[in-house]
């Protein structure tokens, strides 16, 4: 007949499976049959040891028709026992360890399991089962006599394999020797032969399995078996490069994924097979152009037909078409595609595919009338011969060549192995609450199918959603369980009653990272971004569930090995089964490391000790002497009517709660102890004080830094400045001893609670807290002991000869003694570099942290601090989540050192930074001042021990203070002490979903050391890196570039010429000129208009000038310039230099209330800006740059320089040349005056704040003060 | 597309091959050579339930040779 695909007829010989093997043995015994590891086995010693096995098997009674299920892990073990039960006469069955027991008793029960094989270690599951087993392992005794084996034939059982059944219940196919020779004899759809070697990465209960163990076995050649129950991507790539195999047999999700992220494990691989579901042209397009000479097999068929029935080798021609044929049948088989009389169907015509020949099974265990509507008489085949109706629709092309077009049923491919959603169906109505249910399969996403289950719960019930799914999963091998979970209170139905499909609605994929723990460590931190990237959902909470989340065998793979490349831990599926959470997959990380006792309730000694961080302020305090050094002052400023008794009543309550803010610190023979002052007793100083606005800032400096005695008094006191009936100012400070930067939380909480419960007449009611500081402070002791002195042998290590002071960029000498006088720099990362890092992060399983610290560390390189940077860190020191609700002193500082050297990409410094950072992290209880102590480093006055540059990032949750009818808004502190050389602080900000917003960023100096503009250059220059690695992070960061292209050519071209006549009185508006005389088309500025030339720039700002000097502006006249980020700034700033006078920049986009005092403070003597910013400029002189009139004047003027002779008075490196504003501590900004001579020296942070514009069109945030 | 052997409201026959494999059959289709009509016609519920009576050994019956 006409598209009769019979295979080539060849005859079949009539033999089993145990026969070829043993020819093979025969053959050649020394020949490798398996390698499992490190092992190898030859085909005499396979051959042997399944020997012995099968005359146990005999004796316990296998033979012709008994089924033995194997529970066995895939490795030599498993092997020998199905060769053992086939030469005992019997059939096995192959019961995947991953499997749930339920599951497992199922089957039992379906097939009729006589005897289960599996070992010792696995028995106990199988306890419950109504199954006879025997352990492989256990020592048994050989019968005396001659085990006698029964004749087994072709037409006997060999294996039955189980698939799903759309009524309920798994289908087992029980398939004859014959079934299996006939798949492996005499075929050319791969090679097959002794020096062949074939990979068993296939799950056990696939039915692919037994080409990739038998297929091998019956032909002499090697089989490798990969360890662990599921395929597992990074194994496959490694084993075919180890052991050279030949043939992969992948289902097309494993093939792809393959293709994409191992493309390794084709090298040198003669036929890999994509199969199982519809492969993808893409996928198989690229990896042929990656190995030419690679056979891609898309083979066909199912289960009852013993796998592949037709098989299509992909030619040039098929990667241009949209799908992949499955080709023609193989030989000793056919396929057929049929009408509904079971005609056959013309070429194009869709039809049914029915399948016949030497792979058909017996049929359906124990379901004769299942196996009678399968298994059918062939109108098309020899008498009496059977076919299998395959459910699959296909046509024929006109070359013979057969297409797959479908299913006629419902029964799908979930990344190869079949599923009947009946049957899940089926498990879920099974559960009590469910009233009806139904299984689809969605692809929400293209090539992403995934089971989604609806379900109407029954009457009186409501559905838990995760019970249920645990229901299913204790039911259902993993592949099987939805991935989404819809509960509706009526399914939809069309006109004609049936389940309306289109009408379901798309799950909504678990809200992840939702309402669980947010994550506590660094490692929790990369695994939830690692489960995030994996799962392409937004964010993952440390509890949710993996396979929740629509995670899957081959996603669990690959994060599998992305934790083993990340973390060095390589971890099992089975583990990742067992505890599929993040806090799960943590626990199997620590274990083996040392335990650390839990913080517990205390007994009270009767000295209690002071807390090692405190006893190192203690120290300090007392070396110094009376001093605000460690006081941590916090100012709001509170509008509306404050309540002053419920406020002082509150800040009792809060006190009276945090045994931490009533503790003083006297000494018994000069040792400090913790003096807890009961509750009823603390009276904390809570001072009313009437003030003016004029007043203020020097009362809360005062206030803020008058030193505590520690001995005899709180480490705690409030101030409340009245500045009016509605508006006062609240200063609370703290001692560093009592509180630390996660304090706040608490403290502002607290305080705003206990406020609204005051108010209310009430006592704040708070569940009593589970702990104090002195438990903390006990469990801390007693934890040296057990566990600092391991960590201790870890930071001695860590730290053996890092550099005790680190080469900074710095513009002075170090004195002797630091004054600890410090200076900060705003800088801004935006949102975009935000999001940039973020992802940056992601992809190479680290923290936002560890991207920071990579990229201070390489900055830090880059400006000549050698190769050996430590970095000091802070870390929150609250182990446990109950001290969260503490008050106290926790932080520890912790030293990083990282290695920069041997020119590593940014990449590459990723991986050593995460090890660094990780191995810190998980050293972290040793107090800093015991590792001071113990490495005794040269102790200086002038600088901090162990390192001088300090990194943090903060997360701690920032508390507001919140009071009913009364806005409070938190006023900066300008100043603070310098305690390190370069202090960088970053704080993320993000939106309500997570996204992220932008990280703000502060740089505090040592002014003993730097200058404000080498400060700003180091800010902008890390700024820089990061937007460079952003986008090429395996760029080596020895080549970013750390200049701006105008600072660039300044630098290199300009400024190097005349570097040493610096401070020789010009100006660096003449620098400048200087430098576009030299260059004139060289591009200056990139801006959104466009580029503009230094000719251009300096042509329009000479323009400008000149306006200006007609209005006035001369020396000391201070011109505000209110414009946007632009070309039009860039030349005002220029012109405004040029006429001698002192710029003012004013940001558009500050509130307006602050521009207007900024204009008013700065007293400026013309504003520039543009129509959009007149309506803010007051009453001052107006040059508007976009007014017509003006563009006129401005053309009519002359570009080239001016010069002193057209200037209203003659220019000095002493006159002003621009003033900004600085935030103030009373809340208004404050006008700093630089010096046209200051700005000279001051050239990095002068050119990069006069071209800010060309920064900002780079992505790059602003530097300078606010 | 119906599958013949798929219509609840048809009838059909168990057909039986000389090794004592079992199938179903729809009605109005010839019945192949080497197969014999062992029950029905009836309905399919029928012919199922015949067939999960008197075909309790999957295993192909051997053909006696000669």
């Amino acid at each position: 007949m006409q598209n009769d695909r019979a295979g080539e007829v060849v005859s079949l010989p009539e033999v089993t499976l145990v026969e070829l093997f043993g020819a093979r043995v025969v053959g050649a015994p020394g020949a490798v049959a398996l390698v499992s590891g490190d092992r190898r086995v030859s085909y005499g010693e396979l051959d042997g040891l399944s020997e012995g096995l099968a005359d146990r098997l005999v004796g316990w009674g296998v033979g012709p028709g008994v089924l033995v299920g194997v529970r066995l892990e895939r490795g030599v073990d498993m092997v020998v026992a199905l060769l053992a039960v086939l030469k005992a006469g019997g059939a096995y069955t192959l019961l995947d360890p991953d499997f749930p027991v339920d599951r497992l008793a199922t089957v039992v029960a379906e097939a009729d399991v006589a005897l289960v094989l599996t070992r010792v270690g696995m028995r106990g599951v199988l306890s419950g089962l109504d199954v006879a087993v025997l352990c492989v392992d256990e020592p048994w005794e050989a019968s005396a006599g001659v085990v006698s084996r029964a004749v087994v034939g072709p037409d006997d059982v060999a294996c039955v394999m189980f698939t799903s059944g759309s009524t309920g219940r798994p289908k087992g196919v029980a398939a004859p020797h014959r079934a299996l020779v006939g798949t492996y004899l005499g075929q050319d759809y791969c090679e097959f032969g002794a020096g062949e070697v074939f990979l068993q990465c296939s799950p056990v209960s696939w039915d692919g399995f037994a080409l990739e163990l038998f297929g091998a076995l019956v032909h002499g050649a090697v089989c490798v078996l990969q360890a662990g129950q599921n395929p597992q991507p990074h194994l496959i790539e490694a084993l075919v490069v180890e052991h050279g195999v030949t043939m992969l047999q992948l289902s097309a999700s494993l093939f792809n994924f393959l293709v994409d992220e191992y493309p390794g494990a084709f090298a040198g691989v003669r036929t890999a097979f994509t199969g199982g579901e519809s492969g993808s042209v893409a996928h198989v397009a690229k990896v042929l152009g990656l190995y030419p000479g690679l056979r891609v097999g898309n083979g066909y068929g199912p289960a009852e037909s013993m796998g592949f029935t037709t098989c299509h080798t992909v030619t040039d021609a098929d990667l241009t078409s949209a799908a992949l044929p499955i080709g023609r049948a193989v030989t000793h088989k056919r396929a057929f595609v049929l009408d509904g009389s079971l005609r056959a169907a013309p070429v194009g015509v869709v039809g049914e595919i029915y399948v016949a020949g030497a792979g058909l099974a017996h049929g359906y265990t124990g379901r004769p009338g299942l196996t009678a509507e399968r298994f059918v008489a062939n109108p098309h085949g020899g008498p009496g011969e059977r076919m299998y109706r395959t459910g699959d629709l296909g046509r024929l092309r006109a070359d013979g060549v057969l297409e797959y077009a479908g299913r006629i049923d419902d029964q799908v491919k979930i990344r190869g192995f079949r599923v009947e959603p009946g049957e899940v169906a089926a498990v879920l109505t099974g559960h009590a609450t469910v009233g009806q249910g139904v299984v689809v399969v969605r692809e929400d996403r293209p090539g992403d199918k995934r089971l989604a289950a609806y379900v109407v719960p029954a009457d009186g019930h409501s559905v838990d959603v995760a019970e249920l799914r645990a229901h299913v999963a204790g039911l259902l091998p993993e592949y099987m369980v939805p991935s989404g979970f819809v509960v509706l209170e009526v399914l939809p139905l069309t006109p004609n009653g049936k389940l309306d499909q289109r009408a379901l609605p798309a799950p909504t994929t678990t809200v992840a990272g939702q309402g669980g723990r947010s994550a506590r460590s660094a490692e929790e931190e990369i695994l939830c971004a690692l489960f995030a990237e994996i799962l392409d959902v937004p964010s993952v909470g440390v509890d949710d569930d993996f396979f929740a989340l629509g995670g899957h065998s081959l996603k669990a793979a690959q994060l599998l090995s992305w934790i083993r490349s990340t973390l060095g831990v390589q971890l099992g599926i089975r583990d990742l089964f067992d505890s599929p959470t993040v806090s799960g997959v943590v626990g199997r990380l620590t274990e083996g490391r040392p335990a650390r006792p839990a913080v517990v309730v205390a007994e009270r000694p009767e000295v209690l000790p002071l807390s090692f961080a405190q006893q190192r302020l203690w120290v300090l305090d007392q070396m110094e002497g009376p001093s605000g050094t460690y006081n941590i002052p916090v100012a709001v400023r509170l509008r509306g009517v404050v309540d002053v008794a419920a406020l002082r009543a509150a800040v009792d309550d809060v006190v009276g709660r945090h045994e931490a803010l009533r503790t003083c610190y006297p000494t018994v023979d000069g040792e400090p102890y913790q003096l807890v002052v009961p509750a009823a007793e603390a009276r904390v100083p809570f001072t009313v004080v009437e003030c003016d606005n004029e007043r203020l800032a020097q009362e809360v400096q005062q206030t803020s830094f008058a030193p505590f005695d520690l001995a005899t008094e709180l480490p705690i006191r409030v101030e409340l400045f009245e500045l009016g009936e509605d508006e006062s100012m609240l200063v609370l400070t703290l001692h560093h001893i009592a509180s630390d930067g996660w304090s706040n939380g608490p403290l502002w909480d607290g305080l705003s609670s206990a406020y609204r419960a005051r108010v209310a007449g009430q006592a704040p009611d708070w569940e009593p807290l589970s702990f104090q500081y002195a438990d903390y402070t006990l469990w801390q002791h007693e934890l040296l002991g057990e566990v600092l002195d391991q960590q201790l042998a870890h930071w001695r290590q860590a730290l053996e000869g890092a550099p005790e002071e680190l080469a900074l960029p710095i513009d002075r000498p170090r004195p002797a003694v630091a004054s600890h006088e410090g200076d900060i720099v705003e800088f801004h990362l935006d949102a975009e570099l935000h999001a940039g890092l973020d992802s940056m992060a992601r992809q190479y399983g680290v923290t936002l942290f560890m991207v920071l610290h990579a990229g201070l560390a390489a900055l830090l390189t880059r400006m000549g601090a050698g190769t050996d940077v430590p970095i000091g860190t802070v870390v929150a020191g609250r182990s446990d989540q109950a001290l969260d609700d503490l008050v106290g002193f926790f932080v520890n500082t912790l030293v990083l050192r990282t290695d920069t050297s041997g020119a590593p990409t940014f990449g590459e410094l990723l991986d050593r930074v995460r090890e660094t950072d990780l191995a810190a992290f998980t050293h972290q209880d040793l107090p800093f001042e015991r590792l001071v102590e113990e490495l005794n480093p040269t102790r200086s006055l002038g600088r901090h021990p162990l390192f001088q540059v300090m990194l943090a990032l903060q997360n701690n949750f920032d508390g507001s203070l919140q009071l009913p009818d009364v806005t409070a808004q938190s006023e900066p502190f300008a100043l603070a002490p310098a305690k390190f050389d370069l202090d960088f602080t970053f704080a993320e900000e993000r939106t309500g979903a997570g996204v992220p917003a932008g990280v703000h960023a502060t740089l505090q100096y040592a002014m003993d050391l730097f200058d404000r503009g080498t400060a700003c250059a180091l800010a902008e220059r890390l700024v820089r890196l990061l937007v460079a690695v952003v986008g090429d992070p395996e760029v080596p960061v020895g080549s970013v570039e750390l200049l701006g292209g105008v600072e660039r050519e300044l630098v290199l071209s300009g400024w190097n010429d005349t570097a040493h006549a610096v401070g020789d009185g010009r100006m660096l508006s003449e620098i400048f000129e200087e430098h576009v005389r030299s260059a004139p088309g060289a591009r200056a500025l990139v801006h959104g208009e466009g580029v503009l030339s230094f000719g251009e720039l300096n042509a329009r700002a000479n323009r400008l000038a000149r306006l200006l000097i007609g209005r006035g502006v001369g020396p000391e006249a201070r011109v505000a310039v209110l414009l946007p980020r632009g070309a039009d700034l860039v030349v005002a700033l220029l012109a405004v230099l040029k006429a001698g006078g002192c710029y003012v920049p004013v940001d558009p986009e500050y509130p307006a209330d602050r521009v207007a005092y900024m204009l008013e403070d700065s007293a400026p003597a013309v504003v520039i800006t543009d129509a959009a910013g007149l309506g803010s400029s007051g009453s001052v002189p107006v040059v508007c740059v976009d007014d017509p009139g003006v563009v006129g004047e401005l053309a009519s003027l002359s570009v080239v320089d001016v010069v002193d002779a057209e200037r209203v008075g003659v220019l000095g490196s002493g006159h002003a040349a621009y003033a900004v504003y600085t935030s103030g501590s009373t809340g208004r900004p404050k006008g700093v005056v630089v010096e046209h001579g200051s700005l000279v020296n001051l050239f990095h942070a002068h050119v990069e704040e006069v071209f800010a514009a060309e920064l900002a069109a780079l992505g790059v945030g602003r530097c300078g003060r606010r | 597309m119906t599958n013949p052997f798929e219509d609840a409201d048809s009838t059909y026959v168990v057909l039986v091959n000389d090794q004592n494999q079992h199938s179903l059959w729809p009605n109005h289709i010839e019945v192949p050579a080497g197969w014999t009509t062992a029950f029905g016609q009836n309905n399919r519920q029928a012919c199922l339930d015949y067939i999960d009576q008197h075909w309790t050994d999957l295993a192909p019956q051997r053909v006696a040779v000669g």
